[in-house]
């Protein structure tokens, strides 16, 4: 009894401070990293659907770079690393940075497969009749290029929820951060990571439901 | 009109086309027929520059155009001047009929919404199709989404219709209803390039007809003559092999 009354009194006494840590830093680092991640992944699937020459090397060299080597060293280099060169950034815009490169790499790759993905036949029902490349991309290929890409974008989105816990090891005070400190002086580890998992769970559900739902929105 | 000469196109080491030539006077109404993998359709997509031909030249009305050296404005005067109609229909499967109709008049010609509206809904009437405006393409039957792809090519008033194989998907008891509307586009004295496995369809409406084989033109004639006296002993078994069987009544 006396042991529940303690349970009862951590697992309140810390969710709001984890869940504070989530609002403040997880879900901004989300947000901002998959949105800035996005723009960059649409530009480097174009400039290889539309076979750009040199930029199109430039980006296969990049999306190469980053998605073989580990977001942890990537994040290290620009928040350890780059003072050396003296660029020195606070570990918000670093996760942001770093993030966002990341995530811009991986989905480059499925928005060009998203894009493939539409039948040639849909391109010459704009070419043969006079449209150029973006008329036919913004007008025919787009919205078809949308609907097949959700899935695995939302993929890589609750990824990204999960992996911003990476940011605690450059000073953020995400969720995971707040977790370990909480952890420090209450002595509970099982009981505390058992509830940030419930956290990030949550979270990650309400994204999922949040898919499911601009899927069928995208159907029609 | 449209004249074209020396088309060559090779597909790595595999020459589809080895000079092929071909001359459109306006009202002309022209069977391109051979056999499969003889390069009737690479050779009609070279025309609007759907594949670009590795030599030859194309003028249509006051463009002329080497095909290695047409530059991306050329290209886009071409294919603005000429309709295109697919095998596969490729309508946009996004949009409704009339859409579909009005998007090139809207994107290419920029034209006001309302007149293209009402130049498409012309052309679907035409075509027979004046009770499915919004229907998407998945909700039209194979026969329908090609005449709506009829109806898209004609809507932009073009110098020239080109037409792959256009009832080459169709369910035969479909096929029917898509050359009725072609004759009735050429009996109106549309100008039209079709590549076409009906035979008898080509001698009933074709004032020309071309013969291709191995990527080269082996006979042309006047249609009368090219059915009743063909020369070329290919072209001589080809219909040999095929006329018996013509059997749409259109």
């Amino acid at each position: 009894m006396h042991m529940s009354e303690r349970t009862i009194e951590i697992l309140t006494e810390s969710f709001w401070p984890i869940v504070k840590a989530g609002i403040q830093y997880t879900i901004p680092l989300t947000l901002i990293s998959f949105l800035i991640g996005l723009i960059i992944a649409i530009i480097v699937a174009l400039i290889q659907v539309a076979n750009i020459k040199v930029l199109k090397q430039l980006v296969q060299v990049y999306v190469w770079i980053f998605r073989g080597t580990p977001m942890l060293v990537q994040i290290f280099i620009i928040f350890f690393g780059l003072p050396k060169m003296g660029i020195l950034l606070d570990p918000f815009p670093a996760a942001i940075i770093a993030f966002s490169l990341n995530v811009g790499a991986y989905t480059s790759e499925t928005i060009r497969a998203a894009i493939l993905s539409v039948p040639k036949g849909q391109w010459e029902a704009g070419y043969a009749f006079g449209m150029t490349f973006s008329q036919v991309f913004r007008r025919i290929i787009l919205r078809q290029a949308v609907k097949v890409s959700i899935p695995p974008l939302s993929n890589a989105f609750i990824g990204l929820v999960k992996d911003t816990s990476l940011a605690s090891t450059v000073t953020l005070t995400e969720m995971f951060m707040v977790t370990q400190r909480i952890v420090a002086y209450r002595y509970e580890p099982l009981l505390l990571y058992i509830e940030l998992a419930v956290i990030y769970l949550l979270l990650c559900s309400i994204l999922n439901i949040l898919q499911k739902y601009l899927e069928k929105k995208l159907v029609h | 009109m449209l004249n074209v000469s020396n088309i060559h196109k090779r597909f790595g080491n595999n020459e589809v086309l080895k000079g092929v030539d071909l001359h459109v006077e306006k009202g002309d109404v022209i069977a391109i027929l051979g056999p499969s993998g003889s390069g009737k359709t690479t050779f009609l997509r070279c025309l609007n520059f759907l594949e670009r031909a590795d030599e030859g030249e194309i003028t249509l009305g006051d463009i002329t155009t080497k095909c290695t050296k047409a530059s991306k404005k050329d290209i886009i005067n071409i294919r603005k001047r000429t309709g295109f109609v697919f095998q596969n229909y490729n309508l946009i499967i996004t949009k409704t009929a009339i859409q579909n109709v009005m998007e090139p008049l809207l994107v290419v010609q920029k034209k006001s919404k309302e007149e293209a509206k009402r130049i498409a809904m012309e052309a679907l009437d035409k075509v027979g199709l004046s009770n499915r405006y919004d229907f998407y393409p998945s909700q039209l039957s194979g026969g329908q989404q090609q005449r709506v792809g009829i109806a898209r090519a004609i809507a932009v008033n073009p110098d020239v219709i080109l037409l792959d194989e256009p009832t080459s998907s169709l369910d035969p008891e479909l096929v029917g209803e898509v050359l009725s509307v072609i004759k009735k586009i050429a009996k109106e004295g549309t100008t039209i390039v079709i590549v076409t496995h009906e035979i008898a369809f080509a001698k009933e409406v074709a004032n020309r007809v071309v013969f291709m084989e191995g990527g080269k033109v082996v006979e042309e004639n006047n249609s009368s003559e090219f059915f009743s006296n063909p020369q070329n002993k290919r072209t001589i078994e080809f219909l040999n092999r095929f006329l018996p069987e013509y059997n749409y009544y259109i």
